[in-house]
């Protein structure tokens, strides 16, 4: 068990080392860490790319957003 | 000792419930099985005590050791206790899936008097059912005269349904006076007949008789009060009205919500009284136009008390033999009834959401699972903050369970994300736009979407390591890495995987904790423990793929893996590397022609190669040629070694039985892409729930999770390169589907493999070396006779699925398209069209879907034909989904197909397995195309003196428009397929060919019943009843039809806007039909499912899927189902 505890804490040292080497080389995550440190999530490029991904997940301030009401299931026979 | 009873009953309680599938009794053994049960139980329990203390001492209980006395006492203890398991899980599965029902009194006629004997009041108000308790001998006419409190809900000003604060439903009652229509119960009804009286009654008073038979003994009995007993079957179903209670977690789809809905009340008619429900759930479908759609689309709508009306509807069984059977699965998830809600005209919700009165809002539901979804929600906010798409969709299926957020996500090497928002780190784009869970379907890594022991055991591994990492005892923190388990399980769905991973990982860490067992003895106990309890619950999981995989698993890591290692490690030096090239060499071929991988040649040619490889190793050894000197698999990290057995027992015990067995494929890719794609979950599921986690904590927390996720994007895009690229380099090949005796078999063979050694000192070598050479003889020769006797009973038994000497005809049903398959008289098999792909939402592939599973049914791997009659794409869609995966001999088309042949991927497909090609020629896979003209006839042979045929009626030479038109004969016996012809091209038909020339007795209805929609622009064509009685008409009437076959299905996604037409244009021909042909029968595919026709040439037969015409309901997605 000794081995696994420390086996995490290496992983955990090593991603965040390699985390801050994202974040300082991605343009998309370095502006993401901005938008967090400026308290404006709703504006970092990877919520802007989630935007459809469970859109009633908001972020606290904000409405969810409904499904697409123009996809509605076909009458017959759909999947 | 203890310990393999209790892992020989729960495995017993298995068999048992097996047994009450394959062989159940009626819902009246119920209650004397429970107290036999009960007797044995208690029987068992006296004989084990007694025995337990007169145990005799065991000297050596090695498996090595001689075969011990038989005690007595031991034996009749243990045989006690596997009957009492037996009788418990068949008694259970019984129960369950028979509700007994209340006994409400007895009727006796006899020719003066009728006596009614009440036995027990009835518990609620309900149907009641009559069952014949004698064979009646003259004709019974009665009626049931009762009271029925009839149950209103109390309406407040908005008309809704009052719930009081304590969660009740309000009603107001009415007594009435009830008496049932007049029943009628013929003589000549056997003992045991039931009666459904769809009545509603709370007290039966006595029974009327209207006529007075001599004799007669019935039963009144109350039915419990299921979903299924008011679920309707049928199109336009009466609607009813619940009152019940949101009890799981919605299911959002982007383009509609699954919930399950538990009623309390259902009204069954729209003026009747409601009835309390005791049982099963429904499964509910919203469409995001229904008002208040938001509100339900959303986790915090478990636990809501609702009001709703619609359909409700019988989950409608398999359309086509070895499909995917709707009303199975959805009873094993103990679902009674579909809805799917239409927002009326008037614009007004189906759906109410009750407040209770006092309340400010919905009552919540249990608190563990509102905190867990809670939870959840918070868990998928942090990765939408930190993790880009596609990554954010993998990891919220991976770490929460959320499946269905990866419905729509397209593969990372899809343009679509290299335009993103977020670019990915390498650009890999390209024009794929498979979705990933195909993608991981394909190359066999999907099991890390379906939470099962791997993320169980690595959440419980991460949990222990936090802990040790804070210095705390395991006697402190076993408990609540048990509680992060079980909110890990709700959060995930609970499905059976699951459960039976936390029930595990719990033992395990309960005896490891505080009773200081190893991981092997709590596995092996665990394994049956956790599947009893999973049972107990709900015994119809048995067969539920998510259960038998899951379990199957576990057992092949568990029993197949060591005897693999075993084997693997004995190879060493170049014994080693003869072993490494071979498995070089399956790899290679495996990723490159499995079409030669199916081959008797290709396993001969790789058993000589074997040969050679090896001798070659002893030639090197005896010379003392030694590249690697000793290295072998012994020298490799246990770990890794132990790994890669590991593998290779998952793919024998589980994979590839399983697989085949219940989806007719077996990923190839899996047993390489899991030796990368396993370690990587460890990474990545850590990573995930640790940012996850600490992202929950208010302030810094969300900084450390973007830095941790930022990590993981590497990590989680290689995972989701391993399924972009294995499924591309490897087949994902269609599998002949084991009978169960098969499996069986298998799995003894595999049990052989497993405990080869104590059978072998133990049992058999004892017995052998005592045994004189007559009787040594005798045992050979009966082995031999099980062996041969094996492979003919398999042989027979294709005999009999293939209906040898007969013609078998199988219109499939695949919505608005086409799909037949003949298998003729002299064993060849011609599939006729190909049915539709939707490329769109809800994508559909109808030749993966309905047509291969058919063919795996049939055992059928090698086509003979494969006919195209049409260039539309309803009938041809799906050919290169069938030629990429099958061998087929020639591919016959009209002239009209023929540029359809040279574009796309089917021209990729026919220029590489083009005769001249030396890769397919090596596999006998060649596909010689050739275009058809009226006036063939194709392959030709005669059986019992009747000739069979395929006559080509058109289109005649020259013409490059009509699709084909064929007739299919043997003997007195002959289909006619027109295909999608227009009514010119029938007039033209009905010209040229002679009377005779179209007669069939059957007849498939040309273009499904719509033809003339291809000239359609705006409204119904003009003429179209003119040109339906005297063009198609007079088809059907010179055919002289006895039976018209409509393939008919939806049309909106092959005719797109046109298809309200085309349902008109369908509904004219249907009545045409009926009209002109009245002694006719008429079927559709839709309605009736797929159509058997079963000749010998002289009569025939002609079976539909559906006795009774059946609703149509929601589909569960292969994302619900878990494949």
């Amino acid at each position: 068990m000794e081995q696994g505890s420390k086996t995490l804490l290496i992983i955990l040292v090593a991603a965040l080392l390699m985390g801050g080497l994202v974040i300082a080389f991605n343009p998309a995550y370095r502006q993401a860490f901005v938008c967090l440190l400026r308290g404006d999530p709703a504006s970092s490029p990877i919520w802007t790319s989630n935007r459809d991904y469970y859109p009633d997940v908001a972020l606290p301030a904000a409405t969810p957003t409904a499904a697409d009401s123009s996809s509605r299931e076909p009458d017959h026979d759909a999947e | 000792m203890t310990q393999n009873k209790l892992i020989a009953f729960c495995y017993l309680f298995i068999v048992g419930i097996g047994l009450a599938m394959a062989f159940p009794l009626g819902s009246a053994a119920v209650s004397p099985l429970t107290l036999i049960t009960l007797a044995v139980g208690l029987v068992t329990a006296g004989a084990l005590y007694v025995a337990r203390r007169r145990r005799p001492v065991i000297a050596d209980d090695s498996l090595y050791a001689p075969p011990t006395r038989f005690d007595t006492l031991q034996v009749s203890a243990w045989v006690l206790l596997l009957v009492a398991g037996l009788l418990f899980g068949y008694t259970r599965y019984l129960a369950m899936i028979q509700p007994p029902d209340q006994l409400v009194g007895r009727v006796r006629f006899d020719s003066e008097r009728v006596t009614w004997t009440p036995v027990a009041p009835m518990s609620a108000t309900s149907f009641l059912k009559i069952r014949t308790l004698a064979p009646v001998e003259n004709d019974i006419d009665l009626r049931l005269v009762g009271r029925v409190e009839a149950l209103q809900p109390a309406r407040d000003e908005n008309d809704q349904p009052i719930l009081d604060d304590q969660g009740r439903w309000n009603f107001t009652q009415t007594d009435l006076k009830q008496s049932s229509e007049p029943l009628h119960i013929p003589a000549g009804t056997p003992a045991g007949v039931e009666v459904l009286v769809t009545q509603p009654f709370s007290h039966l008073d006595r029974v009327e008789a209207i006529n007075q038979p001599a004799s007669g003994l019935l039963a009144i009995l109350k039915p419990v009060n299921t979903v299924s007993l008011f679920a309707r079957s049928g199109r336009n179903v009466v609607p009813v009205s619940i009152l019940g209670r949101i009890t799981a977690d919605p299911w959002v789809y982007s383009f509609k919500t699954v919930l399950a809905i538990t009623p309390d009340y259902i009204q069954y008619r729209p003026d009747g009284p409601f009835f309390p429900v005791e049982r099963q759930t429904v499964r509910v479908t919203v469409n995001p136009d229904m008002p208040g759609y938001e509100r339900l689309a959303r986790s915090p709508a478990y636990g809501y008390d609702v009001a709703l009306s619609g359909g409700l509807i019988a989950p409608p069984p398999a359309a086509n033999e070895g499909a995917f059977d709707q009303a199975k699965y959805l009873r094993n998830y103990n679902i009674g009834g579909q809805m799917m809600l239409r927002t009326p005209r008037d614009g007004s919700s189906p759906l109410s959401i009750i407040i209770p009165q006092g309340s400010d809002g919905p009552r919540d539901g249990n608190g563990l699972v509102e905190f867990s979804l809670y939870l959840r929600d918070e868990m998928v906010r942090v990765i939408k903050q930190t993790m880009p798409q596609p990554n954010s969709a993998f990891l919220g299926a991976l770490t929460l369970g959320l499946r269905y957020g990866m419905q729509n996500t397209v593969s990372i090497a899809s343009d679509q994300h290299s335009e993103g928002v977020v670019a990915p780190i390498l650009n890999v784009g390209s024009n794929s736009n498979e979705r990933i869970t195909d993608e991981f379907r394909a190359s066999g890594t999907s099991h890390v979407l379906a939470v099962s022991g791997l993320h169980v055991t690595i959440i419980t591994v991460m949990f222990m390591g936090i802990f040790t990492l804070l210095k705390i005892s395991k006697k402190v923190y076993v408990p609540f890495v048990i509680f992060a388990l079980v909110i890990f399980a709700i959060i995930t769905g609970a499905r059976p995987s699951t459960l039976r991973a936390v029930i595990m990982n719990s033992l395990f860490l309960l005896t490891w904790g505080y009773l200081g067992q190893g991981v092997r003895s709590s596995a092996l106990l665990g394994v049956p423990i956790a599947a009893f309890i999973i049972l107990l619950q709900n015994p119809a999981m048995a067969v539920d793929p998510s259960f038998t995989l899951s379990f199957g698993a576990i057992l092949s890591l568990a029993l197949i893996t060591q005897p693999f290692f075993d084997i693997f490690k004995k190879a060493y030096g170049n014994q080693f590397i003869a072993l490494v090239l071979m498995v070089v060499v399956l790899t290679w071929v495996f990723a490159t022609h499995w079409l030669l991988v199916i081959t008797l040649r290709f396993w001969v040619g790789y058993a000589l190669l074997g040969v050679v490889l090896f001798w070659l190793a002893r030639v090197c050894d005896r010379r003392d040629i030694k590249p690697i000197g000793n290295y072998g698999f012994a020298n490799i990290h246990p770990g890794v070694g132990g790994f890669i057995a590991a593998q290779f027992g998952l793919q024998i015990g589980m994979m590839i039985p399983l697989s085949a067995y219940y989806f007719y494929r077996w990923p190839v890719a899996g047993a390489y892409a899991n030796l990368l794609a396993i370690p990587l979950v460890g990474i990545v599921l850590q990573l995930s729930m640790l940012a996850g986690l600490i992202g929950l904590i208010p302030g810094f927390g969300i900084y450390i999770a973007i830095f941790l996720n930022a990590a993981n994007w590497i990590f989680s895009s290689m995972f989701l390169w391993i399924g972009h690229y294995f499924s591309s380099w490897f087949a994902y090949p269609f599998v002949v589907k084991p009978t169960l005796r098969w499996l069986f078999i298998y799995y003894a063979a595999c049990a052989v493999f497993v405990w080869w050694r104590p059978l072998w000192f133990r049992i058999v070598r004892p017995r052998w070396n005592k045994a004189k050479r007559p009787a040594r003889l005798l045992t050979l020769a009966a082995v031999a006779l099980v062996i041969a006797g094996i492979f003919a009973s398999g042989h027979a038994e294709k005999k009999v699925i293939r209906h040898d000497g007969q013609l078998a005809i199988s219109i499939l049903s695949v919505r608005y398209g086409s799909g037949i398959l003949i298998d003729t008289p002299d064993g060849k098999a011609i599939l006729v069209d190909t049915a539709y792909v939707q490329t769109d939402r809800g994508r559909r592939n109808d030749a993966e879907r309905t047509i291969f599973p058919h063919l795996c049914l049939k055992r059928i791997g090698h086509l003979d034909a494969l006919i195209l009659t049409s260039r539309n794409p309803e009938h041809m869609a799906g050919a290169p989904t069938i030629l990429e995966h099958l061998d087929v001999d020639q591919l016959l088309y009209p002239a009209s197909v023929a540029p359809r042949l040279a574009e796309g991927e089917i021209a990729d497909l026919l220029a590489a397995r083009a005769p001249e090609r030396f890769k397919h020629r090596l596999s006998s896979t060649t596909i010689t195309p050739r275009a058809l003209v009226a006036g063939e006839r194709l392959f030709e042979s005669e059986v019992d003196g009747k000739p069979f045929a395929i006559e080509v009626l058109g289109p005649p030479a020259g013409d490059q428009e009509a699709p084909l038109s064929l007739r299919v004969v043997f003997g007195d016996f002959a289909l006619l397929i027109p295909s999608d012809m227009t009514f010119a091209q029938q007039q033209a038909l009905l010209e040229s060919a002679s009377e005779e020339a179209l007669k069939a007795q059957v007849v498939i209805a040309p273009g499904h019943g719509t033809a003339g929609l291809e000239s359609v622009t705006i409204g119904m064509p003009k003429n179209v009843e003119r040109s339906l009685s005297d063009i198609t008409g007079k088809l059907l009437q010179t055919a002289g039809a006895e039976a018209v076959v409509f393939e008919f299905g939806n049309p909106r996604p092959v005719v797109g806007d046109k298809y309200r037409i085309a349902l008109k244009l369908h509904g004219a021909a249907r009545r045409m039909a009926e009209d002109l042909l009245p002694e006719a029968r008429h079927l559709a595919t839709d309605t009736d499912g797929a159509i058997s026709i079963l000749s010998d040439g002289s009569t025939y037969s002609l079976d539909a899927r559906y006795d009774s015409e059946v609703g149509f309901a929601d589909a569960p997605t292969s994302l619900e189902i878990g494949w």
